[in-house]
């Protein structure tokens, strides 16, 4: 009888596990809605910086004035990673993925003897970095989706000042690319020196066009650079904003399914141990009646 | 007027704040305010916090841009603004408000650096109630 009540138990405490999921589920997919909204509103400001980023820098190519913001400082070796996670759990393979990739960048980096530094961007990241290691992570913040654009300022202006100051050479973010509500892409993308995606394209058509600049072209470089850099992280943050959430579905939904297997398993075999003591009980009775 | 028109794009950090076919665009450049007509040279000019003024149809429209960066390629008007607002959304006793913040924040910053960055907010909050003071 005591197993009989102990699979009641078990079975209770599925279903509101379940109940847990289903509910974490849905509230995942009200936010991926907005958090999509707001990463697919920033894409065209990003995307037009690049372009006229590049547009500008085909021209700085054949001029003397080099800045390390656009090109990195290939005089210092060290290279800071931004890794990019979520502030809390329980969103699948999400965090875990790019703690993967970063490890693999460090590796990387060590085999070309190389040094590096870490800042976490989401609490996540930063406690599993800060495990593995430890002094390397010079920044971890919180993501608080309220001030994503603060942040992103923050970093950049972070990164400004230790590159005026020749702490590091290079910088790359590993960030969550959302690509749909169930995939997320980890992505690295190079913010010093300065990715150039819109490059080829703007090469066979900007080339022909001399740009007049107001003021002159080094003035709107040097404004225009930090700015980039905030769009970047900005972004960077807000695609892993979206993708967070898409995980965090992906994985309830598993979950709440997986729960809804197990609740049937542990019916069936409480209905049948139900079924066996009943049978039992009406043997004792038969049995019973036939010695009478 | 030419029949010819500017294709005008103002996209702020977190949304695309209009696509339109406008007649003119005047814009507060760092180096003093210009217009944009149809077949204007390709430029790249940034922005000082100011206004943006647009002409469709001999309608005109301002609004207040919080800096940023314009480029002009072949009658394709980009503008990257840091901020957009209308004239009804900028409260005057808010920026004061801010302003004095700000001086204060000024007088206790030490480096140049914070001095330049509070000292940028500042010149922006003026350039807004300038804007709303004009409209």
């Amino acid at each position: 009888m005591s197993n009989l009540k102990e699979l009641k138990n078990q079975i209770d405490s599925v279903r509101s596990t379940r109940k847990i999921t289903q509910a974490m589920k849905m509230v995942a997919a009200s936010k991926l809605r907005r958090a999509q909204e707001t990463a697919e509103s920033a894409r065209p400001y990003s995307e037009k910086i690049a372009k006229i980023m590049s547009s500008l820098a085909a021209g700085m190519k054949d001029s003397e004035v080099s800045l390390d913001l656009l090109l990195g400082n290939n005089d210092n070796s060290i290279h800071i990673i931004i890794a990019v996670t979520s502030d809390r759990g329980l969103c699948g393979g999400f965090n875990s993925s790019i703690v993967k990739s970063v490890k693999n960048k460090v590796i990387d980096i060590k085999n070309k003897s190389s040094d590096f530094k870490i800042i976490c961007l989401g609490k996540k990241g930063a406690d599993i970095l800060r495990g593995v290691y430890g002094d390397k992570v010079i920044s971890a913040e919180n993501i608080n989706d309220k001030n994503s654009y603060t942040l992103a300022e923050n970093i950049s202006n972070l990164l400004v000042t230790k590159l005026d100051n020749k702490e590091y050479g290079t910088c790359s973010i590993i960030f969550n690319q959302f690509k749909s509500a169930i995939s997320q892409i980890v992505t690295e993308q190079s913010l010093i020196p300065c990715s150039m995606e819109y490059e080829e394209e703007s090469n066979n058509k900007d080339n022909l066009i001399n740009f007049e600049f107001e003021p002159d072209e080094k003035e709107i470089l040097s404004d225009l650079l930090p700015k980039n850099l905030t769009i970047q992280i900005y972004k960077a943050i807000l695609e892993s904003g979206a993708g967070e959430q898409g995980a965090r579905m992906a994985a309830m939904d598993n979950a709440t399914r997986n729960a809804g297997e197990m609740i049937d398993k542990l019916n069936l075999s409480y209905n049948r141990q139900r079924q066996a003591i009943i049978t039992g009980e009406l043997i004792e009775i038969i049995s019973g009646a036939e010695a009478l | 007027m030419s029949d010819e028109k500017l294709s005008l794009e103002v996209v702020a950090p977190e949304k695309m704040v209009m696509t339109k076919t406008v007649d003119m665009v005047t814009i507060s450049g760092t180096e003093g305010d210009f217009g944009v007509l149809p077949g204007h040279a390709a430029l790249v000019s940034s922005i000082r916090p100011g206004f943006l003024e647009i002409e469709v149809d001999k309608q005109s429209e301002t609004m207040f841009i919080g800096g940023g960066f314009i480029e002009v390629i072949e009658d394709r008007v980009s503008i990257l603004a840091s901020e957009v607002l209308s004239s009804e959304q900028i409260n005057i006793s808010e920026c004061e408000e801010k302003i004095s913040k700000y001086t204060i924040d000024l007088g206790a910053s030490e480096t140049d650096a914070d001095k330049d960055i509070i000292q940028k907010s500042i010149d922006k909050y003026q350039a807004m109630i300038e804007f709303k003071n004009s409209n």
